[in-house]
């Protein structure tokens, strides 16, 4: 326990960790921020998969040639 | 993009697009000129050393650290604007967002540029990432700067996603290498129904969270200050003191962005007088809030009475510094509230003059609470006297910060529509009546 402690207190106290704060915050932001601008420009292509084929068609195929 | 999506005001709010004129390209050279200037006078403090600057023992931070604080207030503006005013419902404010997210845009690089200035050695910032301590407010303020520029270059990209296909679409008579730039920010952006649906998600998701940034940057900036014992810094209102006077100065800078926008740019119709009345109300409460919290402040100290603070109070009201503090308050607070309350009211030119009052006076507001408190330093404030007086580097360098940040901003008005034409379509308008608008209890305007 006092091992867990003294870790937890290292982080606070010593030289060094804060910079792996200021990274890990932009780093996540990045890749949230990427899922996001993905999520949205993917709008057509989700549609799309989600709607039901039209018959006579190959549904796989029109989603790969989009 | 279909036919049906073209909106009324696309034509005027497309035509600025139409590349610089020779006007834009004097205005440029006179920026470039400055600019270059402020790079000669960094040139030599950083060959000379900050012995260049009035800086010294026992004042360290003087004009670029206020044009820090003062640039990081600025980009209040936009996230005020955009954000706070989306998450409120405030439909008014769709024309003027890009403007006031521009400003946003614009303004934080030069104000992060002002801290590399002042540390003399630039590469010491660096420091903060190898051998940064989780306990210092620098830490802080260099996490929540980084990340409030980085979200607002997010936000402001997503939402002007659409216009940029617009101008992809429609801009097809301009140089190749401006439609291979619309091409390569468009990402491909269609304009469906569905994308629009998500944009919009997005947008309010993230205004929630840009909400909750502009709150802590401009806290952890004052935080800065307050978390030392100094005299006039060590104050538990210094932080919404710092965040009500950035969102006063960037209301009232986007006030004088409108304005300069709507003449030379002609856009009247897109930027109606409707829209600087609803600002002005706000001004007027903004106002009145730093008015509140000047008194709080200043009240609160002179009942207390502890010498070390009455050194640098006396300083501000009667001493070296009263000229400067009375100035201020008269710009900021009594002929600003004099204009937004009497002559504001559908004249433009009275309501940019208030806000170039307001604007000119926070930053001495800035000047005002950094600079005193080090010339009465707590330790040794009686028998430590400092003085201050900035050199004409200061001054060349705070010009081209200036200069710099107006000449992107109006680089990039020649460029991008600087009013949201798909905000402002009312094709979109209908569109969204077929989506679920209604999230976190808040009604928008035109749903049911």
């Amino acid at each position: 326990m006092e091992q867990i402690v003294s870790v937890i207190s290292a982080f606070f106290t010593d030289a060094g960790p804060g910079g792996v704060v200021v990274l890990s915050v932009i780093v996540l932001a990045s890749f949230i921020y990427l899922i996001l601008i993905r999520w949205i420009l993917q709008a057509d292509e989700d549609d799309e998969l989600s709607a039901p084929p039209k018959a006579g068609r190959d549904f796989r195929q029109r989603s790969f040639n989009k | 993009m279909p036919e049906q999506r073209i909106n009324k005001h696309e034509s005027s709010i497309l035509a600025p697009l139409r590349g610089p004129t020779n006007g834009d390209r004097l205005l440029w050279a006179i920026l470039v000129g400055l600019v270059g200037l402020g790079g000669y006078a960094y040139y030599q403090q950083w060959t000379s050393g900050l012995g260049v600057t009035g800086l010294n023992r026992p004042v360290y931070w003087g004009v670029y650290i206020t044009n820090f604080v003062f640039f990081i207030g600025l980009a209040h503006s936009g996230t005020f604007i955009s954000a706070i005013l989306r998450l409120a419902g405030a439909e008014w404010r769709k024309p003027l967002t890009r403007a006031a997210e521009a400003i946003t845009i614009f303004s934080l690089p030069f104000g992060v540029s002002s801290i590399l200035i002042d540390m003399g050695r630039p590469e010491r910032a660096l420091n903060v990432i190898f051998y940064g301590r989780f306990q210092s407010p620098l830490l802080w303020d260099f996490t929540a700067v980084s990340l409030y520029m980085f979200s607002s270059v997010v936000f402001f990209y997503l939402s002007l996603l659409p216009d940029i296909a617009l101008c992809r679409d429609r801009l097809t008579d301009a140089p190749a290498w401006q439609q291979w730039m619309y091409r390569l920010l468009a990402l491909g952006w269609q304009g469906s129904p569905q994308q629009y649906h998500r944009l919009e998600r997005v947008l309010d998701g993230m205004a929630i969270f840009m909400t909750m940034l502009v709150v802590t940057v401009h806290t952890v900036v004052s935080w800065v200050f307050g978390m030392t014992v100094q005299p006039g810094w060590h104050s538990a209102l210094i932080g919404p003191f710092f965040l009500l006077g950035a969102i006063f100065s960037g209301t009232a800078a986007v006030v004088i962005v409108l304005a300069v926008l709507r003449r030379v740019y002609h856009l009247e119709a897109a930027l109606p007088v409707s829209l600087f009345n609803s600002l002005r109300k706000l001004l007027i409460v903004f106002t009145l809030g730093w008015l509140y919290m000047m008194v709080a402040e200043y009240l609160t100290i002179f009942y207390g009475s502890l010498s070390e603070e009455m050194a640098v109070f006396w300083q501000k009201f009667s001493g070296d510094f009263a000229w400067m503090f009375w100035t201020m308050v008269v710009m900021v607070f009594v002929l600003p509230l004099i204009i937004y309350v009497f002559l504001g009211k559908d004249r433009i030119g009275w309501m940019v003059t208030a806000s170039v009052l307001v604007n000119i006076g926070m930053w001495l507001e800035r000047y005002v609470v950094i600079v005193p408190t080090e010339t009465r330093p707590r330790l040794l404030y009686e028998l430590v006297i400092g003085t201050y007086t900035p050199t004409w580097i200061e001054g060349a360098i705070t010009l081209a910060l200036f200069s710099g940040m107006i000449l992107l901003y109006a680089a990039f008005t020649r460029y991008f529509p600087i009013v949201p034409v798909w905000e402002t379509a009312d094709v979109v308008e209908e569109a969204a009546e077929t989506t679920p608008r209604r999230r976190w209890g808040i009604q928008r305007a035109g749903t049911k």
